[in-house]
């Protein structure tokens, strides 16, 4: 069941009597069993994974809080989270590493034992889970003693497929503290829920240009390409975004607050900021509990020691979608664009900045951008090397793509750029956003069956 | 154990040093989003330079476990003393 598809609406209105409907005391559990029932249109068995993982956690958080502090407790720690990583690079990176150690294995015959197709949200949760145990090590708080309120975290519906990656404390807090429902917040959820299948419908535009030139780059040369090489985070954006603003609005409605992915990554003027605005779940999650550890560990080397922490950070925000070398190329290219942008911190403080330097660190920021993506989306390194190789040739036939799409996906960015920074706000009229939320109703009823594209982050 | 009160005076000079800016005024509750420029990169160098103003080691377990100036300065305030 996805989120663009009747039967959930359906589904989810049904939730929504239920879960209104009944005290507050027992929200957690229906909670609990709503999500497991939308993971088991998946699959059952990943469902029962994601329950044995859950409980595993909830075990282990408890462990770690009564021992004492000393090496059995961080071997408790460690062991936590050497089986949710553990889990994570066997349904993840099994099958690829098998592939690329043994190529000549690649027969057709599917591996015993990775050939099983990847848990649902296994890269989100498991994140989830690694995060909330390292959380009850630090002590940053103590561990939940409701087994039903972090189950229901970790399954958490609308998050379960793409994230957000929410803390467990500011989950259960939202869920402990649950008043009568808001008219407000579930006005405001339904209007969020109707902005993203709107991003979701302009990133289904874009893609169909942007996958043509990717898929074949030898067929076009310059404005296409280049077009492509831009316009393909601007899609992402649009996907990913869209499906995070469907999954915060869907948890409004039940009246829990998720945290922000974006916050207008395309006014970045250097790749640091980009980075503290784009996927800001995923980024933060790594600053905390890979970059902080890592870089303080490595502090008495040095220049050394923070570029190999940025290295290692960036490398790894790659290889989490999936262990191909594009990805890896990805991440390292970032890695050597932020460690430039940090080791000419200097050398940018003595030069000032005016408009002009504002708007060329913009340029530059967002062509940065657009080359690292060119691998991340690329079917292959070689894909996206003669894609921008094209881009440099001279042609000004726009390809595939056409005007309106380009235009209107233009404006819109610029919209989303300005609500998110709070610079424009949606109208706060009834009427616009009942009449906001009735047609998109109407969109996803008429777009549904025609919509053969997923959000592009349900694979990760 | 040292008072907060004659530490976070020489933190705020340090966190004035590293951040680069006189825009630092610290109280025991702030936290790094309180204050502009102190991000993940510069807070590994303030780390650096708290150690090696107070000729202290903090343990990265102890740093991770902070969550604003108050702590930071009766981690110091301990290791000092």
């Amino acid at each position: 069941m996805t989120f663009h598809s009747v039967e959930f609406f359906v589904y989810l209105f049904a939730g929504l009597v239920l879960f209104h409907a009944c005290p507050v005391r027992c929200r957690p559990g229906l909670l609990l069993v709503y999500s497991y029932l939308f993971y088991c249109t998946w699959s059952v068995w990943y469902a029962v994974l994601l329950l044995a993982a859950s409980l595993w956690t909830f075990g282990l958080a408890l462990l770690i809080h009564r021992l004492p502090v000393g090496r059995k407790r961080t071997g408790v720690f460690a062991l936590g989270v050497a089986g949710a990583l553990g889990l994570l690079i066997f349904f993840k990176y099994l099958q690829p590493l098998h592939f690329y150690l043994f190529p000549s294995s690649d027969t057709g015959e599917p591996l015993r034992a990775s050939s099983l197709l990847i848990p649902l949200g296994i890269s989100f949760y498991t994140f989830k889970i690694i995060s909330y145990l390292a959380d009850v090590y630090l002590e940053k708080f103590p561990p939940e003693a409701n087994l039903v309120i972090l189950c229901a975290h970790i399954a958490f519906f609308p998050q379960i497929l793409s994230g957000p990656i929410q803390r467990s404390q500011d989950f259960s807090d939202q869920l402990r503290s649950q008043q009568q429902p808001n008219g407000s917040l579930f006005l405001d959820g339904m209007v969020l829920i109707a902005l993203g299948f709107l991003k979701k419908l302009l990133a289904d535009q874009l893609a169909i240009p942007i996958n043509e030139i990717f898929n074949s780059p030898r067929a076009f040369h310059g404005l296409p390409c280049l077009l492509a090489c831009y316009l393909f985070p601007v899609q992402l954006y649009f996907d990913f975004s869209g499906y995070t603003d469907v999954a915060i609005g869907i948890g409004r409605l039940f009246g829990l607050e998720s945290p922000c992915n974006f916050r207008a990554p395309f006014l970045a003027t250097n790749i640091q900021e980009f980075w503290k605005r784009w996927h800001i779940t995923l980024t933060t999650w790594l600053r905390d509990y890979v970059f902080s550890p890592l870089s303080l560990c490595l502090r008495d080397w040095g220049l050394v020691g923070l570029f190999l922490s940025i290295c290692i950070n960036m490398i790894l925000i790659g290889l989490w979608h999936a262990a191909t070398l594009p990805y890896l190329l990805f991440g390292l290219l970032h890695a050597l664009f932020l460690c430039v942008y940090v080791f000419s911190g200097g050398l940018r403080r003595r030069m000032g900045r005016g408009v002009t330097g504002t708007v060329m660190s913009w340029a530059i920021t967002m062509t940065l951008v657009a080359v690292a993506f060119v691998f991340f989306r690329a079917p292959s390194a070689k894909h996206a090397l003669v894609l921008l190789r094209h881009s440099f040739s001279f042609s000004l036939h726009s390809g595939p793509f056409t005007k309106p799409v380009v235009l209107c996906a233009l404006a819109a960015v610029v919209i989303c750029q300005l609500l998110e920074i709070g610079r424009m706000r949606l109208p706060r009229s009834e009427v616009i956003r009942y009449g906001l939320i009735t047609a998109t109703l109407l969109l996803v009823y008429f777009y549904a069956p025609f919509a053969t594209v997923s959000f592009l982050y349900q694979r990760y | 154990m040292v008072p907060q009160q004659e530490i976070l005076p020489q933190l705020e000079t340090l966190c004035r040093n590293v951040f680069g800016h006189d825009d630092v005024h610290l109280a025991t509750d702030t936290t790094a989003t309180d204050v502009s420029g102190w991000d993940s990169l510069s807070h590994v160098r303030l780390i650096r330079a708290v150690e090696r103003h107070f000729r202290i080691k903090l343990a990265v377990s102890e740093v991770l476990k902070l969550s604003n100036v108050g702590q930071l300065a009766n981690l110091i305030g301990r290791k000092v003393a």
